[in-house]
């Protein structure tokens, strides 16, 4: 899940914006955790709809 | 016909400009984003934006309307009845505004386009709701990218938001002195220390502010983000904005209704008198100068006008905000220091004058404020009136009142000339007066006046 290979980007002709050397870098290194923690949040999610899909079945019977 | 003429604020971006023809708004689409035009025709983005609410809807139009001949297309977007500014917004605005321009973000990704800039102007307010207006906003994704809106956003939107909810919220101000945004390490400085401890904040302004530091280098071209992991920081960015709160807590005018000298039978026959002289002007757009959380905005605006609520406090504007009032849009305003014209020459951000003339103003128990609170003689009170309004209601409130008498509690009285007709000597040069009423109740008065042929 973690992707945080430097590779060189195309950048587009209409970025009119300066993004900032300090900016750029810093996301890119951010990316990794927040990926991670992403991940995390996405399963914890799934976890909690299950449970609360089984706790459901079971209230109806 | 007038000569068509593109908007002052409207020059950063190669793909398009703004342009004014005979008092309609279009927007010119150069021939280098043609391509990207069609991605968000093609890939559904635009319908999904504008059928959420979320995008203002654009007609084609006549590509001949341009006024210069590359257009590869011409737009005439839905028109927004007043242009506001993030210094003008209450907190809940600004939050709404920034979480509506990362959910955008989010759904240009899902198909396959990318947000190119997060700037704050870029969000308008209309019916009550934030809405993005900048068609020419999204451009082709390319895998690996970074988001090169990231510093944009953190500086529109997250530095002043938290600025406002965890140091003061009148430090929203220096959005006024910063158009581009407050720069992150001033952020970052401003803080309190404890807020590193909070990882949205920690990562998005006080690492992002350290780093925003560093000079310019080719290693920014070896910087790649996946996907995922650009989806990843809009969410993180997502729970950091939302982890940010303010509650409007005792202010100087949120909690003035409370503490009026107004019987009820009093406030009632103001807002009929108020209904009867607004409904006389026939207006259209109406300002209420001084409207506090906008209980006379709402008058006008159940008679059909456009209402904008000007409020100098922010709790003020806050509350009216949350309480969606239809058809009112709430701001935050300092008649004594109003909005400038702003920006490049001058010319990006328009004066609250440039936004006018109203067809109405109603300035209920304002004008004593001005006069006595901030010293403004009464005739140059009429005469920025006369600026800012075709019509007036204004309510003199004289000296024997007790909100004019706790004025004067701590300072000479140098006002001689305050007194009612002191007040029609004032007015005279600048309105006709059409009525007046007194308010049973009160010892006040109530003006109908129209501006004269000056």
């Amino acid at each position: 899940m973690i992707d945080l290979t430097l590779t060189t980007i195309h950048t587009s002709p209409l970025a009119y914006l300066d993004g900032g050397t300090g900016s750029m870098l810093i996301q890119a290194g951010l990316a990794g955790i927040l990926t991670a923690a992403y991940f995390v949040k996405a399963q914890w999610a799934f976890l909690k709809a299950t449970v609360m899909r089984v706790g459901n079945r079971q209230s109806d019977k | 016909m007038i000569a068509p003429a593109r908007l002052g604020s409207s020059f950063r971006d190669p793909s398009g400009f703004v342009f004014e023809r005979d008092g309609v708004l279009y927007r010119h689409v150069a021939e280098i984003y043609s391509e990207d035009l069609k991605l968000l025709w093609s890939s559904g983005l635009y319908d999904s934006l504008v059928e959420a609410g979320q995008l203002v809807a654009c007609a084609r139009a006549d590509v001949s309307l341009s006024p210069v001949p590359d257009a590869a297309a011409v737009l005439c977007p839905e028109r927004i009845p007043l242009i506001s500014y993030p210094y003008e917004w209450s907190f809940s605005q600004l939050k709404d505004a920034a979480l509506l321009t990362l959910e955008i973000a989010r759904k240009a990704l899902e198909h396959g386009m990318v947000l190119k800039d997060a700037s704050a102007y870029n969000v308008q307010f209309t019916k009550g709701k934030p809405v993005f207006i900048d068609t020419l906003s999204f451009e082709t994704y390319q895998e690996g990218e970074p988001w090169i809106a990231y510093r944009q956003f953190c500086s529109h939107f997250l530095a002043p938001l938290a600025l406002m909810a965890l140091v003061d919220v009148r430090l929203a101000s220096l959005l006024r002195t910063n158009i581009d945004g407050i720069p992150l390490d001033l952020a970052s400085d401003l803080l309190p220390g404890m807020t590193k401890l909070k990882p949205g904040l920690a990562m998005h302004l006080h690492l992002h502010g350290k780093a925003s530091k560093m000079s310019a280098t080719e290693d920014v071209k070896k910087a790649s983000i996946s996907k995922t992991g650009l989806l990843a920081s809009l969410d993180s960015l997502k729970g950091t904005v939302e982890g940010l709160r303010w509650e409007v807590k005792g202010t100087q005018w949120a909690d003035y209704y409370a503490d009026t000298n107004y019987s009820d039978a009093a406030m009632t026959e103001k807002r009929r008198l108020v209904g009867a002289f607004l409904q006389a002007t026939e207006a259209r757009t109406c300002w209420d100068l001084g409207a506090n959380t906008g209980e006379f905005s709402r008058i006008a605006a159940e008679l059909g006008m456009e209402t904008v609520a000007w409020d100098v406090d922010p709790g003020a504007v806050e509350r009216a905000y949350v309480a969606k009032i239809p058809g009112v849009l709430p701001l935050l305003q300092d008649l004594t220091n109003p909005s400038p014209n702003l920006g490049w020459a001058g010319g990006e951000r328009d004066s609250i004058e440039a936004r006018g003339p109203a067809d109405v103003l109603l300035a209920l128990a304002l004008v004593h404020h001005l006069a006595i609170g901030n010293n403004v003689p009464l005739a140059d009170v009429a005469a920025y009136f006369a600026r800012l309004g075709k019509n007036a209601i204004v309510e003199f409130v004289p000296k024997e009142d007790s909100q004019v008498r706790r004025l004067l509690a701590s300072r000479r009285d140098v006002f001689p000339a305050y007194h009612i007709e002191g007040f029609r000597e004032a007015f005279a040069p600048y309105f006709e007066v059409q009525t007046e009423a007194p308010i049973a109740g009160t010892s006040r008065t109530l003006f109908r006046l129209s501006r004269r042929n000056l």
